[in-house]
């Protein structure tokens, strides 16, 4: 990470939103949830509430000046209830007061009359009512029922994943300063500036360029705050514009973790058919995907899911179907991954239960279908040069695969209320959005007459690191410390119509805009400089902020040479577009290439169970993953080591709860657990892969780490699984998650009484 | 509302403030100080931990707590140290080492992580990477960087000789400020305003104020106190002894007092580490004893911990005092034998026959800072191969914190054996009535319950674990 913002965070310097000072005379708004999870709205009466002194207005949907609708798409969700409220976390109106908590203690006093129906918050429920978002979407290669005849063994079974609430430290906040011709600023919480901008336009009725919003560095997004942060912004411009002042909107955590999107829970049937040796034939995949009230992001998430389908395995003939299945939760929402874990956790929940099932060892089943050159996915795509194959050696033989392997084994024999069990797992993720046209970026770098640098551009920082990818990769192009460069805000009136900061892509599409910016200022400054020098270009060029000739160094500095570019009035800001080449999809023919490129790796994970208490610890992390030739390696630690944990508490640890009528019982950090310095495992071994392997990567050779690394979660799971299945009397796995302490011991006792 | 007089970083403050408004909110609205952060407003992030140094009797004491917790009521006379304070001479030893380490992603949780290691570097008795660990127990980071966090620690613990950090902690936490300041890890002007701190001014009790001990759980249940009567500025309700055949501990004994009480841990060595999974460094240093008793949570740990060591309660009101079985105290869910404005005075714990042993065990879903989905507290007493004591107390399966009477009585009835344990493990499942809540269905609290009987067994005749694992899954298992 950044020394400069790293020291700065750990002194409490950064301003998030709700830390900015404020504007004379802001107000403060809170949000009316419904009093029924789903159901007809008949009226809101907010007058007892504006009779309470310090409340200035309470707005609902026929206060909206423009469209009452958040989704981009498809007109399904709209921005405060009308007549339907479709979800247990659907805003009623807004309440605008002098503080906080006089607007919070205005919300019970607004009488609200509806009728509440029985929500369905079971996807497969929902299925069988014909409740989906979408028709269902199929990815069909080879002759999958064919295949599946001729397997040898046939595996039929059902993989259940849970949501995840992505608790960023920071809630959704949102500061709106209403602007002089009926324009706003929003400072968002917002990994998606270019979306949050263009629905406060709509809502407000006003031309996007009246709409400006600005991001900082936000505490944690993951996901949560790509499309769920437009609704907190809107709203605090709808008050702010209405009532002509500044207002602030902070969700508290209970509010936060009751009203926004989550995880999307999976429920998937799968069936895999294998030859006598265990080669993959046929893989048929049924994902009934749990999509919320609204479609919110659910299909691209699905399509996600169905691109990555077969895992890191090769699988000839196969047929993935996804069901975005509208139930009456909250919309569900990006996170982490989007949409890939889940497949993730149905293909290996198979070859789990094939390995079971054929009583050979899951690596042996895994290493045998591993993907490798040559092969192809299933959309089409034939695989060249892939660091997979290389990364699962590297880890089976720098962690010594086959000795724990023993040693576990032995551990078994010997222990006394205690199992253990290690899985390694493979991984394969492609990079880039799964919608073509978001693949594109801009940046604006302006250097100053002073020679310092500022570059903006359509990503967002949150912990993930872009900024110093992005500053390293400015540096090293221009050749100056990075101490000389300043990474901007996000803002759309600077950077217009931005992607969100998602898809793992922030540094490769805007570190890559950046960098050809900061190229193309680099060729105007050598230019002047070899005019005054009367050389020619080619020889020239900058070097830790001074200017070198052949070689060797000259009397000019960095500074000195864009001093004169002044003079000679040489622009000295660049504005550079990029779109990243070569990808293209044909949605109907579910064909073609999605993703620039692709990262691998491989995990060992090791745990101990406590067959008496049904607790469990993560003894071991390691892992072999492909960085490419990284700018930040100290930040790609840091995210593969986060992603691991995150993604072993989706499976193990974290689990929302809805009452059948839809009240959040886990809307505190009091009932809803993330993993904690507990839960880290004593050994965490993160190794680069060192492969000079050519082909297409990312931003300056490297490869992107955000989401990728969250998979390993399920090597964790696997182990865990091991660990269960090495008590008792054997019983048929079940691909459920999370595996909390409670399903453990559940599961133990399964196996001391020999019975399910 | 009335003035209060307290320090913050350098700066002396006084104003006026209501006694339940959070620290928190002093600090980022009144003050202007936003490096502290909010992520919960429960005490279970740890993004809002200060530094809080008070006088406590003789001596002045600085411990990590979550300003989301502490009411403003309790600081007139004391000293707030944030992470603004901390950084105003310049980059500390702690932060450097977690930069160094890689720590920071999204920053928010950071300074609360600086905080809390700065407090370990105030308090601990050892430069001990295990204890700085423990240290952290009530900081989240989302981004999950744990690992980096642990890097950070080995380095912050490598950095000065061990010896000579743990002498420098000897003659008392002054002599180990001034060491700090040495080294930078606090500015200088910290010392002198820890050494002038006043004593804080006696809690004024009226009638009808709602006794407050910790407030972890007080401003967890609500967002304000009305007019709180703060114990743990009543003296009489201090300090930890030997008095007769009983330790005698004040109802606003914290949790941290407890556990570090030499009193405490000579005659239950067990207990200092079973604390650890009860509350969270920043909750154990404000959570009483008393607070944990008359919450009267089902769950409550200290409860069964209390309840298993045969104590009982001295309660006071007025000039009249009453003496209580703590299993007669609790009377039904949420429900204790306690009079409008009457204190719990003293907690009696009597003093354990030689060779008794403690023994606790909780599962929750996540190991620390989390509530128990069942929790068990026993006293036993194991002499050739038979109980001579027994004292089994329950939590999270019935209405109150429960002792198991038959299970108790059946261990005494004939020699340990995996038999025996099996036995106690299904006796007690016969006494309790857990319900399905956010913790856990029934059926499973009721396996649970059966299975930590034997953990405390196994733990008290680890033996007998290979036997009982052979029994178990033989028997049914063929």
């Amino acid at each position: 990470m950044d020394k400069k913002f790293s020291l700065a965070a750990l002194k409490g310097e950064p301003l998030y939103v709700v830390d900015f000072p404020l504007p004379e005379g802001t107000l403060f708004g809170a949000v009316l949830p419904p009093p029924v999870p789903c159901g007809e709205l008949l009226s809101i009466d907010p007058s007892a509430a504006l009779a309470l002194e310090g409340v200035k207005a309470v707005f609902t949907a026929k206060d909206i000046p423009g469209e009452n609708q958040v989704n981009d798409l498809a007109p399904d969700e709209p921005f405060l209830a009308e007549r339907r409220i479709l979800h247990p976390g659907h805003p009623l109106a807004l309440v605008v007061a002098e503080s906080e908590e006089i607007a919070r203690r205005a919300l019970p006093l607004i009488v609200v009359e509806a009728l509440g129906e029985r929500p369905v918050f079971d996807p497969r429920e929902a299925a069988l009512k014909g409740r989906l978002h979408a028709p269902p979407e199929v990815l069909s290669w080879g002759e999958p029922d064919k295949a599946w005849e001729d397997s040898f063994w046939k595996i039929q079974g059902r993989a259940d994943s849970g949501d995840q609430e992505h608790l960023y430290m920071e809630t959704q906040s949102a500061l709106a300063l209403p602007l002089p011709y009926g324009g706003v600023k929003v400072f968002s919480s917002t990994q998606s500036p270019g979306g949050t901008q263009k629905t406060v336009a709509r809502i407000l009725g006003l031309p996007m360029h009246l709409v400006t919003v600005e991001a900082f560095r936000l505490g944690g997004g993951f996901g949560g705050k790509e499309t769920n942060a437009n609704s907190w912004a809107a709203l605090a411009a709808l008050g702010a514009r209405l009532l002509n002042r500044p207002l602030r909107l902070s969700l508290n955590r209970r509010e936060d973790m009751a009203f926004t999107g989550k995880r999307h829970p999976y429920s998937t049937d799968y069936s895999l058919g294998l030859d006598r040796e265990g080669r993959i034939l046929s893989y048929r995949v049924l994902f009934h995907q749990d999509g919320g009230a609204a479609m919110d992001l659910s299909l691209s998430i699905l399509s996600r899911t169905l691109l990555h389908a077969t895992g890191a395995y090769r699988v000839p003939n196969g047929r993935a179907t996804g069901l975005s299945c509208r139930t009456d939760h909250v919309p569900r929402t990006a996170f982490r991954g989007f949409g890939a874990p889940q497949a993730f956790f149905a293909i290996e929940s198979a070859l789990f239960q094939a390995a079971e099932t054929m009583k050979v060892p899951l690596e042996e089943l895994k290493e045998r279908n591993l993907l490798r050159e040559g092969d192809t996915l299933p959309y089409g795509k034939t695989l060249g040069k892939e660091t997979l194959p290389a990364s699962w050696k590297k880890a089976k033989a720098l962690f010594r695969w086959e000795e724990t392997e023993a040693r576990i084994e032995e551990y078994n024999r010997s222990a006394s209320w205690s199992r253990k069990g290690a899985a390694l797992m493979p991984i394969h993720f492609g990079i880039a959005f799964t919608y073509t046209p978001l693949n594109q970026a801009s940046a604006l770098v302006n250097v100053y007459t002073d020679g310092s640098v500022s570059v903006s551009t359509g990503a967002v920082e949150m912990g993930q690191g872009v900024s110093v990818k992005i500053s390293r990769a400015v540096a090293e192009t221009l050749g100056i410390p990075p101490s000389r460069i300043r990474m901007e805000s996000t803002d759309t009136s600077r950077i217009a119509n931005s992607s969100p900061t998602a898809a793992s892509t922030g540094a490769d599409l805007n570190g890559e805009a950046a960098r050809r910016a900061a190229l193309l200022l680099k060729e105007r400054l050598l230019a002047v400089a070899a005019e005054l020098l009367g050389a020619s270009p080619e020889e020239l060029l900058f070097r830790r902020g001074l200017l070198e000739r052949g070689g060797k160094k000259t009397t000019w500095s960095w500074e000195r040479v864009v001093k004169e570019a002044y003079q000679k009035r040489v622009h000295l800001s660049a504005l550079v577009h990029y779109a990243t080449p070569a990808i293209w999809f044909d949605g109907k023919r579910e064909r073609g290439e999605p993703f620039s490129y692709y990262v691998s790796g491989t995990a060992l994970v090791e745990v101990t169970l406590d067959t008496l208490r049904g607790t469990f610890r993560t003894d071991r992390f390691q892992v072999v993953h492909d960085v490419g030739s990284t700018p930040a390696p100290e930040v790609d630690r840091g995210q593969i080591e986060g992603a691991f944990l995150q993604g072993l508490g989706w499976l193990t640890l974290e689990e929302s709860r809805v009452t059948p009528q839809g009240k959040m019982i886990t809307d505190t950090l009091t009932t809803y657990k993330v993993p904690d310095f507990s839960s880290c495992p004593g050994v965490v071994d993160v190794r680069f892969l060192e492969e000079e392997e050519g082909g297409v990567r990312g931003l300056l050779g490297s490869k992107a780490t955000g989401e990728p690394p969250f998979l390993y979660g399920i090597a964790g799971y696997q182990a865990l699984w091991k660990a269960i299945n090495a008590w008792g009397r054997p019983q048929p796995f079940q691909g459920i998650a999370p595996l909390t302490n409670e399903r453990l011991l559940n599961l133990l006792v399964q196996r001391e009484e020999g019975k399910p | 509302m009335g003035i209060s007089t307290f320090w913050v970083n350098q700066r002396r403050v006084s104003l006026s403030l209501s006694p339940s408004q959070r620290v928190v909110d002093l600090l980022r609205r009144d003050l202007s100080l936003v490096g502290t952060k909010e992520g919960c407003r429960e005490g279970d992030c740890g993004a809002c931990m200060i530094l809080w140094g008070r006088r406590e009797g003789a001596q002045t004491l600085y411990r990590s707590v979550n300003s989301c917790l502490l009411p403003a009521g309790e600081i007139d006379g004391s000293h707030i140290l944030t992470i603004e304070g901390l950084s105003a001479e310049g980059t500390t030893p702690v932060q450097k080492a977690l930069e160094e380490a890689g720590v920071v992603q999204c920053g928010f949780c950071s300074p609360g992580f600086v905080v809390a290691l700065t407090g370990f570097l105030l308090n601990s008795p050892r430069l001990d990477s295990s204890l700085a660990r423990e240290a952290l127990g009530g900081n989240l980071c989302r981004c999950t960087g744990y690992a980096s966090l642990g890097r950070g620690i080995e380095a912050l613990c490598s950095l000065w000789e061990k010896g000579e950090f743990e002498e420098s902690g000897r003659s008392g936490l002054l002599a180990r400020m001034e060491w700090l300041v040495a080294r930078k890890v606090l500015p200088p002007w910290v010392p002198s305003l820890a050494q002038a701190l006043p004593d804080p001014p006696p809690s004024s009790h009226r009638r009808g104020s709602l006794p407050v001990g910790g407030a972890t759980d007080l401003l967890v249940q609500r967002e304000t106190l009305s007019s709180p009567l703060f114990l743990s500025r009543k003296p009489s309700l201090q300090g930890i002894r030997r008095s007769g055949e009983f330790l005698s501990l004040g109802g606003g004994v914290n949790l941290e007092e407890f556990r570090l009480s030499p009193l405490v841990t000579d005659l239950f060595p067990e207990l200092s580490t079973a604390l650890l999974s009860v509350a969270s460094p920043p909750i154990r240093a404000r959570a009483t004893l008393a607070g944990n008793l008359v919450n009267a949570s089902p769950i409550g740990d200290l409860s069964l911990i209390l309840l298993s060591l045969g104590s009982s309660l001295r309660l006071v009101k007025g000039n009249s005092r009453r003496t209580l079985p703590l299993e007669r105290f609790f009377l039904a869910y949420r429900k204790v034998d306690l009079l409008p404005g009457e204190l719990v005075e003293r907690i009696l714990i009597p003093l354990p026959t030689e060779g008794s042993r403690l023994f606790f065990e909780k599962v929750s879903r996540r190991e620390r800072l989390d509530i128990a989905s069942v929790n068990l507290s026993a006293l036993l007493l194991l002499k050739e191969g038979r109980l001579e004591e027994a004292r089994l107390a329950a939590g999270g399966v019935a209405p109150v914190p429960l002792l198991l009477s038959k299970t108790s009585a059946l261990l005494l009835s004939s020699p340990l054996s995996p038999g025996l344990i099996r036995e106690a493990g299904e006796t007690a499942k016969g006494e309790v009535t857990p319900i399905d809540d956010v913790r856990g269905s029934a059926l499973y609290k009721t396996h649970l319950l059966g299975r930590l009987v034997a953990g405390v067994l196994l733990r008290l005749a680890p033996e007998q674990a290979p036997l009982l694992e052979n029994l178990v899954l033989e028997e049914k298992g063929g």
